[in-house]
């Protein structure tokens, strides 16, 4: 029998993230897919990053994850979403050809020497004294390992549905994942449904483009990754358009068929990315919604219909799409369909991402109630750190929510039972102003490079930033305007010009002398952010910290293992019910648990004081 | 815990010679510890029982039970009331004998807190327990009530909803810039931010009243020497503390008296002539005299009605912009005819609020007692009656209310203004107990007196 540190179950976007992290900690790592060709698939949108989503990347390309580089390297046009807001919500996106993504994952991936591949369908994992030995694969091969990271996205006991035909399938034309689910509640899990969907795919070439809005993308590209030497040299625009009256007229007729509505799909499906159905019921008063046509890749022809996820029948959507301005004459190449699978609801897991039922055993992504290439590759990464640095003996990788979206994200997977798919917004991060997108290496890089993840070099980069950021930030604030052509300015420092609310960085630099120390800094997008927000916003990070600290506070009052809640009578029936279930290691997590109210969090102080004197 | 079930016992009327005492049992055990000292069986919820209380075979006392059965009762716990005779001595006998049935003596705050922990009450509440019981006069007392029938919780707990309303607005803004939807207007949002604004700033203004109203008006007599001040205060405060002589300078140090004025509590001060001295101790006395004129709530600036052309420049300069009533003293020493008209200072252009006393006659008191009430409460615009009264409230709700300004010149910045809207809810949440925090607790918690 073959041996591994590490098996990864699953080669999706948390899954490669996963064995990648194992496999360059130095653990033997095997990475078992059911489908080879579908390792780094993007089995949905052909993006990566946007709102939340594109710090989410930048963090974990700082920690020293692969998402953010293969997307660099895949991708078709970008764009800083945002831009007219706050830089702290500013979130890069950029498009991407599919098959390119999907090929550049799996050679990143070949490319390491401690990281196996196999193909083959995991039905079993196994245990010896509650911790995990091994796993069992369809065909009977096993192998033996010492932690299990499982990445199974919407494969487990998937069935997808179009209209009235369903069929059992983890994506359109692929095979689902059977009988692990029921493996995993026999060793004491609980699982759950959920429900996701994906609009049709179009041909191209049957597409009239004079009759949409040409949406193209920056023209200066922002790099995901610190591993990117430059740029893709040029960029193909998106399409918008929208639905018409008509096209609602022949959904509604659909309606009838449709799977949700006719309660064939019991999993609750998101609101936030609902399907065309979902939002004619939901907005009723509105008589269009935004269709952006996407292209799939630099040569095919597909096109991505996205704002149009669909499972009705697939001759209705095909008569719908075609009331489309531009899609009169519209080929669908697939049609659209919902996806139906299992995950486990949180309470199974750990911050750790390790489930509290199998020791050894970690749970990453869609499984774990989330949706998004983003959600998972974030969670993907944290449980292949973990699992080896729990086989170490050392201490597990855990981000605070003031220092990573990761750390927000990872926080409420464990800390809420999902009503939908989980998906990150900026919104959930109450430290905003301090998760941006351009300072996701000035937060984490250090951390990954404590993991032996982020080369050498770069992180000279990294400590040569820190120090050009200093050196300017003293600047700005010590040298002052001297140039006679404006004289009501003359005197003031440049921190005074650039807190201005009409300034901005690029414009103060224009006002310095030609011998400032900023020569080249222009080209630097996230130095002149991370500058420009230092000095704009400092009473504001000011604040955030502070309240940062408070937080810390809480954070850093523990719940003994040992708490007996049921021996609390003051506490609210459905607050014990959530804190039992949940075991909330803080006081500042048992505060997120939804259902447990501010007064069970201050009955619980005083226990905790009464416990303690 | 054990700590939570056990039962806890206290006497809830305070301490002296009273009609009653009420002594209050609060637990799980309560009802069973009652009836060790009692023979009353069968206790039905919320009635009165007469009957004897007595320790084994010795007679305590007589007197009322009631129960209130769990959750209906103060504490949300089973509560026993026993009504005795007043005094130190059946109070205390019945105590002893219920401890030692198994009875535990109430810490500070404990029955309040087991009123918070048990849901009855939240945080503004029972912080207003502390204050009813700590209040001296009528007023205090009814602000206090008003905070702990939640008049404030649900005011602060309204503007706050109101905030997380404008919130989720910019929040969908900033999450789903790229769909196509409607945003609030700017218009709807600084409307909301400036109400909201204004509601702080009113809030603010009610806690100076609300301090005075808790601890007491502090009101400073001065002016030139032998106007009669000392007179006027032991005419105020009815007897003869303040020493009296026909010379000036006779009082040397600032005397205190506290006594109930209408319903409010008054600190009282008699203070030394202001004039120009040469004397090393009357001057000591006259900088003490000027440091009260700035400590103090209202100045009370006794004039000499015959000597109106004497007031010294000094003082003049030192009351200005302070809230002053200006008492002409000794109206029973003129004529009547030129009793109607009151004469002006000279030097003083702006109208201050006077009136024409005998304190030596006790003549005009009640007019200055109202004059004083007017002045203290001229700003009460506020018909809602919810008052601040308490300084954490205070403090908080500027806290809110610097939060909403910023939000509100940061408009331009949707990030900026979430973060200041998202401090302005923390800072109001931190008045209900909506956003919970240790220290806050603890601050609390260590306030209150036994027994309530």
């Amino acid at each position: 029998m073959q041996a591994y540190d590490i098996i990864v179950i699953g080669g999706g976007h948390a899954g490669c993230e996963a064995a990648s992290a194992a496999a360059r900690m130095g653990c033997r790592t095997l990475l078992i897919t059911m489908n080879m060709p579908t390792i780094g698939q993007m089995s949905c949108n052909p993006a990566v990053g946007g709102l939340a989503k594109g710090q989410l990347v930048k963090e974990i390309d700082a920690l020293g994850g692969e998402i953010g580089y293969i997307t660099d390297l895949a991708t078709l046009q970008f764009r800083m979403l945002n831009r007219s807001k706050g830089p702290a919500v500013w979130s890069p996106r950029a498009q991407c050809d599919r098959e390119l993504y999907a090929h550049s994952m799996r050679i990143a991936l070949e490319r390491l020497p401690n990281l196996d591949m196999k193909q083959n369908m995991v039905v079993d994992v196994l245990t010896k004294g509650g911790r995990v030995s091994g796993v069992v694969c369809e065909s009977g091969a096993t192998y033996e390992c010492r932690a299990v990271v499982l990445c199974a996205g919407t494969f487990l006991n998937g069935v997808i549905f179009t209209g009235e035909w369903s069929k059992p399938a983890g994506r359109v034309g692929e095979e689902p994942a059977l009988k692990l689910s029921e493996a995993l509640i026999i060793q004491g899990f609980v699982i759950d449904r959920l429900k996701t969907g994906t609009p049709p795919r179009l041909d191209g070439r049957t597409i009239d483009y004079s009759k949409c809005t040409p949406q193209p993308g920056d023209e200066r590209i922002v790099l995901f990754s610190h591993r990117t030497e430059s740029p893709v040299p040029r960029q193909l625009p998106c399409h918008l358009t929208y639905t018409h009256p008509q096209t609602h007229a022949i959904l509604q007729k659909g309606m009838g068929k449709s799977p949700l509505y006719m309660g064939r799909i019991k999993g609750v499906g998101p609101r936030y990315c609902p399907s065309i159905e979902d939002k004619l019921v939901r907005f009723s008063d509105r008589d269009r919604h935004q269709i952006f046509l996407e292209p799939e890749g630099w040569e095919t022809a597909e096109v991505y219909m996205n704002g149009f996820a669909s499972s009705l029948p697939e001759d209705i959507q095909f008569e719908a799409l075609r009331t489309v301005p531009g899609l009169e004459n519209a080929e669908m190449m697939r049609p659209g369909y919902a996806v139906e699978y299992d995950y486990f609801p949180p309470h199974q897991i750990q911050c750790t991402m390790e489930t509290r039922v199998v020791e050894g055993l970690y749970f990453a992504g869609n499984v774990n109630g989330t949706t998004g290439y983003e959600e998972a590759a974030a969670q993907g990464f944290v449980a292949g750190v973990n699992a080896v640095l729990k086989l170490r003996g050392e201490e597990p990788l855990v981000l605070r929510r003031d220092q990573a979206y990761i750390g927000v994200l990872i926080d409420d997977v464990i800390t809420r039972t999902p009503d939908e798919p989980y998906r990150m917004f900026t919104s959930r991060a109450e430290h905003r102003l301090l998760l941006r997108q351009d300072n996701a290496d000035l937060r984490l890089m250090e951390i990954g490079y404590g993991l032996g993840l982020i080369e050498e070099s770069i992180h000279e980069r990294l400590l040569k930033k820190k120090e050009r950021l200093s050196e300017a930030e003293a600047y700005l604030h010590t040298e002052r305007y001297s140039m006679v052509d404006s004289p009501e300015l003359r005197g003031e420092t440049f921190a005074t010009l650039l807190k201005r609310p009409e300034n901005n960085i690029r414009e103060v630099l224009q006002m310095m002398p030609a011998d400032s120390p900023f020569e080249g800094a222009l080209q630097d997008d996230d130095f002149l952010a991370a500058l420009e927000l230092n000095v704009k916003y400092a009473g504001y990070i000011a604040r955030q910290q502070a309240r940062a600290h408070q937080v810390a506070r809480m954070e850093g009052r523990r719940i003994p293992n040992d708490m007996d809640y049921s021996e609390i009578r003051s506490i609210s029936a459905e607050g014990r019910e959530k804190l039992m279930k949940y075991k909330p290691l803080t006081l500042g997590q048992a505060g997120r648990i939804a259902g447990v109210s501010p007064a069970d969090i201050a009955v619980l102080i005083i226990h905790l004081k009464r416990r303690e004197s | 815990m054990k700590n939570d079930n056990d039962t806890i016992i206290a006497v809830a009327t305070p301490p002296g010679t009273g009609g009653i005492a009420v002594l209050r049992l609060s637990g799980p055990r309560a009802k069973e510890i009652a009836a060790s000292i009692c023979a009353v069986s069968g206790m039905q919820p919320n009635t009165l029982q007469h009957t004897y209380f007595r320790d084994g075979y010795e007679l305590l006392d007589e007197g009322i039970i009631s129960y209130f059965r769990e959750p209906k009762s103060y504490t949300g716990e089973d509560v026993i009331e026993i009504s005795c005779h007043g005094g130190w001595h059946a109070s205390k006998t019945i105590q002893q004998a219920l401890l030692r049935h198994g009875a535990r003596l109430a810490k500070p705050g404990e029955f309040t807190l087991r009123a918070f922990l048990n849901g009855k009450m939240d945080l503004a509440q029972a912080e207003a327990v502390a204050q009813l019981v700590a209040a001296h006069t009528d007023a205090a007392g009814k602000a206090a009530l008003r905070q702990l029938e939640g008049g404030l919780s649900k005011e602060i707990k309204l503007m706050r909803s109101r905030i997380l309303d404008v919130m989720s607005l910019l929040e969908v803004e900033l999450d789903f810039s790229e769909e196509d939807i409607q945003f609030a207007t700017r218009e709807e949002r600084t409307k909301t931010i400036r109400e909201l604004i204004e509601n702080c700033e009113g809030l603010s203004e009610s806690y100076l009243q609300g301090r005075l109203l808790r601890e007491g008006i502090r009101v400073a007599i001065v002016g030139p020497p032998n106007s009669g001040k000392s007179t006027l205060f032991n005419s105020l405060v009815e007897e003869e503390r303040a020493i009296v002589s026909p010379h000036p300078g006779t009082t040397r140090d600032v005397i205190e008296a506290r006594l109930d004025m209408g319903g409010m509590e008054v600190i009282l001060l008699d203070t030394a002539g202001v004039h120009d001295s040469g004397e090393e101790i009357e001057k000591a006395g006259i900088s003490k005299a000027l440091r009260e004129i700035q400590r103090a709530d209202v100045l009370f600036l006794v004039i000499d009605i015959n000597e109106h052309n004497k007031v010294d420049k000094g003082i003049l300069g030192e009351i200005k912009e302070r809230p002053v009533v200006v008492v002409w003293n000794k109206v029973d020493s003129i004529s009547s005819a030129r009793n109607t008209k009151t004469p002006a200072i000279p030097g003083v252009s702006h109208e201050m609020k006077a009136v024409r006393v005998s304190a030596l006659h006790h003549q005009g008191l009640d007019e200055l007692k109202h004059a004083m009430k007017q002045l203290v409460f001229a700003s009460e615009t506020d018909t809602r009656n919810i008052q601040v009264t308490e300084a954490r409230h205070k403090q908080e709700i500027d806290e809110a209310s610097q939060s909403l300004q910023r939000a509100l010149n940061g408009l331009e910045d949707t990030t900026l203004c979430a973060a200041d809207l998202r401090d302005a809810a923390d800072a109001l949440g931190r008045i209900t107990g909506e956003t919970i925090g240790e220290e806050i607790l603890d601050r609390i918690f260590s306030k209150f007196c036994i027994g309530k």
